[in-house]
Parts: C-alpha cells; structure tokens; sequence
C-alpha cells in the first residue's frame, strides 16, 4: 500500500512539467525513505535524477518498495487537472496496475480522482558516483535560463568555462558568436540572486544546448540553480525543490572526435 | 466537554486544524459559522488555550503606538513566538488578538489570507437576494448607514451555511480592529445597520460570558425568531471605538444569529464533524472527519489559475524548446503524410527518388545532398496534396482561380519559386510552356532570391549529429514581388477572362513570394548555427559515465 499526501501539489505538477519532455515514460520508485525517479532521455545523453524525500510529504506510507512505471505525458496530462493550490494524494496498491492521483481544493470542497494505468518498463537503473566536482556554480535559475535560451539563438552547443573570474557560457554559430560572463556576486540582501563560484581547478566543458535548455524548464522549481563540473565528466544541473527533494539533470558533455584527434 | 454550539465549533475547528490542515482566521471562522467576529477571536482564543498539548501555531494581530520615531500606528500579525518582542516594541497596552490558528506556521505568509479570500470569493458570488454576512456587514464592527438588512431576505453563510451552528454571541472583545486589518478585509463594506434591527427577546439574559452562553444555546434556538447583528455605529479604526465596541456589549446588546427553521432541525440530527455521506475527503483517508459541509451547494470557489507569469515562462521554454517539432528539417517536414493515423515521413533518397525507403513513425533523415529547389520540384508534386501551399494560398486558389488560366498562371508563379505545385497533370506541359515567358516578362522577378548550399549541423531525435548539406535561399524580399504585378499582368494569358486573370495573378503573385522563406528558415535557425565549430565534436552518451546498477 502506497499513499502520499503533498499538500503543495503545485511541486508535483512542476516536477512534470520540467521532465516529461525529456523523458515520456519512467518507473517512479517509491521506498520508506522517500519518492525517486531515475531515466535517461532517448538518447542516452542526459539523465534525470528526482528525489522527493518522505518527510516533505504530509503523509507518507509506503508499506513496501515499490516501482510504478508512467507515461509522464499521461501522468502530466492527469496533474494538469489539478489546481496549483491543491492537495496531490498518491495511492496505489502493492502490485496493482494503476495508481490513482486524488485533487483536495484548498477549501475541501472540491476532491477528484484520476487513475491512470502502469506500465512495465525495463529502464537501465544507473548508479550515480558521489563525486567531488572541480567546479560548483550556483546561480540564479533564471538568469541560467536566460543564458541557455538566449544562446541557443546563436548556436547548437554551448561551452561552460568556469574559472576563478567567474563562469563563461560561450557559444558560435553562422550569424556569430556570444560569451556571456557571470561573475560571484555575492549579495547580501537576496541569497537568491548571488552567484557563487566554488572552484578547485579550472573547468571548461561542452554541451548540447537544446539538453541544456529542456532542463530549464525545471526553473520554476528553484530560484537557484546548480551546476556542478569536472573535467570529462557529466554537469549535474540541480534545482532544490523546496526543502522536501530535488531534481537533478545529468548531460553527457561533447567530446572531441577521436578521429578528428587522430587526424 | 458540555454539548453547547460553541463547543461544537470548538470541536469543528480542532477537526479543521488538525485534519485538514487548514488555516482557521477569526474572519474565516466568522463567516463560516455566522458568528461575529468578535465572538470568533474569543472562541480561537480559548481553543488554543484549551489545546496547549497541541502545539498549535498562532498568530496574533497586535496593534499599538510604536515606541521608535516617527510614532505611527502599526499592526502586525505575529506568531507566537516574536510575540513579547513585538509587543515590547509598542507603547504600553497594545492590543493583542488571535488572528488565526494553525498546525504549523506557512510557508508562504499569503496562506493565512488564502482561506478567507476563497470564502470571500464565494460570499460575493452567491445570488443578489441571497444574504450574507458580507453583503448585510453583519459581523463587521464599523457599520455604514447605506446598508440596509432585512430578515425577510434569505440569509446565507458560506458552503457550510446549511448547516450553520446556532451560536449565541455576545461580548465583543476587547481588542480594538486595527486600520490595517480593515484595509485588508475589503469584505467588510460598512453597511447600515438601523433598517430592520429587531429587538431581543427580553427573556435573554443579558451577555454571558462565553461559557455560560453555552448553557443558554438551546434555549435561544428554542425560541428566538432570526435576529440580526447588532453592530456598533462606529466608524473610526482608533483604538478607542473598542471602548465604545464594549461598551455596547456591556449595554446589552445581544448578537443570535440562527439558520433557518427548517435547517434546524437537520443540524440537531445531523452531527456535526461530517459523518453524513460525501462530505468528508479526510475519510478516505481514515481520518477523522472534519468538514461538515459537502453536502452543501458548492460552487467551484476558485478554479485553478495559472499565474501569469507562469504561462510566460513556459511559453518562453517552449520557444526554447530545442525537442518542438520545429527541428524537423523543412525537407524532410515537407514530405510528411499522413498514413492511417500514424505519422510516417517518407524522405526520398537522392539517386533512387522512389518513396520506397518508409518506416513507420521512424524518421529518416536524409544525409546526402539535397537537390536544388527547381529539381526537387516533381518529387513534391502531389495532384491531391495541398499540404506545401500554406492555407491562406489554398483558399485564394480556391476563391479565385476560377478558370484554367488562372490556375496556371499561379502555378507558373509558384514552380518559379521552387514550391509545391498543385497544377493538374493536364496542364503539366502548359505551364513548361509559359514559365519561360514569365522569366521574360518579369526580369526582376527572381533578383532578389540567391541559392546557395550551406553545411549544416544538427541534432537529429536520437541525439546523432547529422551534418547535411542543404539550400539557403537569401535575399528574399516580397517587397519586390509586391511591385512585380504590373508585369505579371502583361504575361500571356487567355484571352477570355482577361481583367480577372490580372487580378488573380496580382493576388498569387503577393501571396506566393511568403512561403519562401520557409526552407531556409529552419536550417538557419538550427541546423546550421554551429556547423563549423560542432563538427569537431561529438556527443558522449550518459551511459559511457555511469554503470548499470
């Protein structure tokens, strides 16, 4: 037996919204500790990371762990019934094939249920090293978002250099080029707004910004952003989701051609 | 604990506050159970005082003269634990009142607002002859002389007013209602009060104190006919109408409010805490249940509203959006069909030109060097397939290209631009004919457009790297086309239908050059950004980082 009871339904409802592009159908697993979802996109270049943590939920039973395969097109489809200021429930049963989704208005006087059925997904569970990161920026999640956006105008990839100045977002293209430079910002009024550079060498890798640019969409999470670097290694892009998880969005960086080296 | 009404609504606020969570205001309380708000801060007060083992959150509405220059009149919610600091930062004898009790403190201070807004919300959109505290400003301490009450009218809480606790009232606290808290309770329109006050029945006894009124509830029900607020004709928000607030309590002024008579007797069978039927989510919860009103007309109080913002940001994601189906390449989009209700795309090889190498909802993407627009040409012509022309064109073809010329005519304009043509089969050697006499006639025609074959990089649905060579057309200028129709018209044509042709083909020729622009609009914008840097480049997959577990 399975029941979640999230009063800030609207978190759900986000969650989807910044991942169903990215991937269409997951297992979301549930154990004691808390609510998680792991898959790569199709094309085995980004992976997401969701961790909804047991005790961010008013109301958690999971009697047994358990693995509920979605469509997150029809799950999302089914969250956008739900008002932003509603209850969200989960339930479902040990070894049911459907999970039922139930609404509570704010004033109570409106509760709807939506079941939607499961699937069997075989999906390639990674295991995910702690690492420690030669590069951790934090920013604010739109001003990523804005970069991401306002790049992918100029060019397909994106070259993320972090150095003790600051982070460089560099990109070319035909019509030309564009570097756009953060530097730490520490505000002291406004945490939010700060942009903070934790660095033990420098960094600069390349990514796909269309990768880059479906992860923004989780900026409505957070008003802060992640990126944690190392060289030839994944970006994780991590957005806190108000004190009860997070979400956190692993991209492949691009290589250079082994032949392209050879040669 | 004694069954009394007000024990009742004690019991019904426990079941809220613990159960549902929710965020009980004096206001909320106050509508809901038509009780006055005075009454309502005093029954808050006392449950929390009687649920100490609760740890129940409150937050108080202090009020008073700051001590700090300039001296202003300030009142604030706080919670209970900066309570002492902020009443130490007044002058002497601020007044402190229960404004809403809660588990636990929100997160977002606009919760505390949020219940009494969605009950406002629904006070105000209940019909014109219904009436409610908010329309009659029953409970309000300042009253308006405009308003007028009547007992004939029909009287009507919020949802849960059906079933509304008779609640014998009296004594308004003491504490005086801050200017702030006016402003921010616009519900409270000061009415008048004088029209239809009726007296109360002198068998009352003159303002008990809360507990003892309990004791009293029955028999008021018993034998009170319906009887309006009494509220006190003080306007002024100083501190001092609180005095006069008392006073007239003290005088004797008696608030009863009672549901109905035939309402009466369903709430003395129906107990309260929602046993009956559908009212209580929280039983599907296997909880206590705490609401008793489902039962209750219930409007759709609030529906769900994106915030605008919101609606932007996704909006603006979707532009960004690097998955839309805009990527697809416009060669490759503009060969689409629709098969049986799957989406296939066909893309012709090169040398073959058969459409032969189809899979379902597979997308080919095609790798080798397209042709050039004019050569691509028959492959795209479809006899029945409109799907190049864009609408607009296709109803104009439609509305006026009555007679053969005319269709020739625009589809000589559209092969010149390296479009979709819809020309029938028949007239196939026609429009070979003309064309050349078009290229004549209008030499500016094409001076503007420039082909060239551009590298362009992309990323195809599978993440891979296409590199392809594909037309750019530049300089395009409809402009120009739109000068163009003097000469269009001197064009061959038949001779029948001479001055309609002219039209028509004006009208064609302003259209067609639109279009245009579309096959080299996506490679610029995305196949081609980056086609000499990302060739170096290739993309690593997620999986070369992480193991299987």
């Amino acid at each position: 037996m399975l029941e979640l009871r999230l009063v800030q339904g609207s978190l759900l409802k986000k969650v989807l919204d910044a991942i169903k592009d990215l991937v269409t159908d997951a297992n979301f697993d549930c154990s004691e500790s808390g609510f998680s979802l792991q898959a790569m996109d199709s094309s085995h270049v980004a992976l997401v990371a969701l961790l909804l943590r047991s005790d961010g939920f008013e109301h958690y039973r999971c009697d047994r762990n358990l693995s509920m395969g979605m469509n997150l097109t029809n799950m999302s489809k089914m969250l956008k019934c739900a008002g932003n200021d509603d209850i969200i429930t989960i339930k479902a049963d040990d070894g049911g094939d459907s999970v039922t989704f139930m609404f509570e208005s704010p004033s109570q006087d409106k509760v709807s249920d939506f079941e939607m059925k499961l699937m069997d997904i075989d999906s390639e569970h990674l295991g995910i090293p702690e690492t420690e990161y030669h590069a951790i920026v934090k920013m604010p999640s739109a001003e990523f978002a804005r970069i991401c956006r306002d790049l992918s105008t100029i060019g397909d990839t994106v070259v993320i250099s972090v150095s003790k100045d600051g982070v460089k977002f560099s990109t070319s293209g035909d019509i030309g080029s564009a570097n756009v430079v953060c530097r730490q910002n520490n505000s002291v009024d406004n945490k939010d707004n700060e942009t903070v550079i934790e660095m033990n060498e420098p960094v600069s890798l390349t990514f796909a910004l269309r990768y880059l640019n479906s992860f923004t969409k989780a900026t409505t999470l957070s008003n802060t952003v992640t990126l944690s670097m190392s060289k030839e290694l994944p970006v994780v892009v991590e957005y806190k989701i108000a004190e009860i998880g997070h979400i956190r969005f692993y991209l492949a960086p691009k290589i250079e051609d082994e032949e392209e080296t050879q040669a | 604990m004694e069954e009394s009404p007000s024990s009742q609504v004690l019991f019904e606020i426990e079941g809220l506050i613990l159960d549902a969570l929710q965020v009980i205001s004096y206001k909320w309380l106050s509508r809901k159970f038509s009780i006055p708000s005075n009454m309502a801060k005093r029954l808050l007060e006392r449950f929390v005082s009687q649920n100490k083992q609760l740890d129940l959150e409150v937050v108080y509405a202090v009020s008073g003269w700051t001590k700090q220059e300039p001296q202003c009149y300030s009142v604030q919610l706080v919670p209970k634990s900066k309570l002492e600091d902020v009443k130490a930062s007044l002058k002497e004898n601020p007044s402190v009142h229960v404004y809403s009790v809660q588990r636990c403190l929100p997160k977002d201070p606009a919760q505390l607002w949020s219940a009494d807004f969605v009950q406002a919300v629904e006070l105000f959109n209940q019909p014109q002859d219904v009436n409610n505290s908010l329309r009659d400003n029953r409970f309000s301490a300042v009253s308006c002389t405009l308003v007028q009450r009547s007992l004939l009218r029909k009287t009507s809480g919020s949802t849960s007013s059906q079933q509304q606790i008779p609640v014998a009232a009296a004594k308004p606290i003491s504490t005086p209602r801050g200017p702030v808290q006016n402003a921010a309770q616009p519900s409270h329109i000061s009415r008048s009060t004088t029209a239809d006050r009726k007296p109360v029945k002198s068998e009352i006894p003159p303002v008990p104190p809360i507990s003892a009124l309990s004791h009293h509830a029955k028999d008021v029900i018993a034998d009170i006919k319906p009887v309006k607020t009494e509220i006190p004709s003080v306007q002024s928000v100083s501190p001092q109408h609180d005095a006069k607030d008392t006073a007239l309590g003290k005088n004797g002024s008696k608030i009863v409010v009672l549901p109905p008579a035939g309402k009466r007797k369903a709430m003395a069978s129906v107990p309260l805490g929602g046993a009956n039927g559908g009212s209580s989510i929280s039983n599907l919860w296997g909880k206590a249940a705490s609401k008793p009103s489902a039962t209750s007309h219930s409007k759709e109080l609030e529906p769900p509203v994106e915030v605008a913002g919101d609606a932007e940001a996704r909006i603006q994601a979707m532009e960004a959006d690097g998955f839309s189906d805009e990527d697809v390449d416009p060669y490759v989009s503009t060969r689409v069909k629709r098969t049986a209700g799957r989406r296939r795309m066909i893309v012709e090889d090169d040398d073959s030109g058969n459409e032969g190498a189809e899979e379902d909802e597979e997308m080919i993407v095609r790798l080798g060097t397209p042709d050039s627009p004019q050569d691509v040409k028959p492959l795209l012509w479809n006899g029945h397939d409109r799907s190049m022309v864009p609408k607009d064109q296709i109803s104009e073809v439609n509305a006026k290209s009555s007679t053969l010329e005319m269709k020739v005519s625009s589809n000589l304009v559209q092969d010149k631009n390296g479009l979709a043509s819809n020309i029938q089969p028949a007239m196939k050697d026609k429009v070979v004919q003309k064309s050349n006499v078009v290229e004549q006639d209008v030499p500016g025609f094409r001076a503007g457009i420039k082909r060239k074959k551009v590298m362009k990089t992309r990323i195809d649905e599978k993440g891979r790297e296409v590199t392809e060579v594909v037309w750019v057309t530049e300089g395009e200028d409809t402009a120009s086309a739109d000068e163009k129709p003097p000469l269009v018209t001197a064009k061959p044509s038949a001779p029948t239908n001479k001055e309609s042709d002219t039209k028509a083909s004006t009208e064609r020729t302003r259209a067609l050059p639109k279009p245009q622009p579309a096959p080299p609009k996506a490679p610029a914008s995305k196949g081609g950004k980056s086609a000499t840097k990302a060739t170096g480049k290739q993309q690593g997959s997620i999986m070369s980082f992480f193991k299987k577990q």
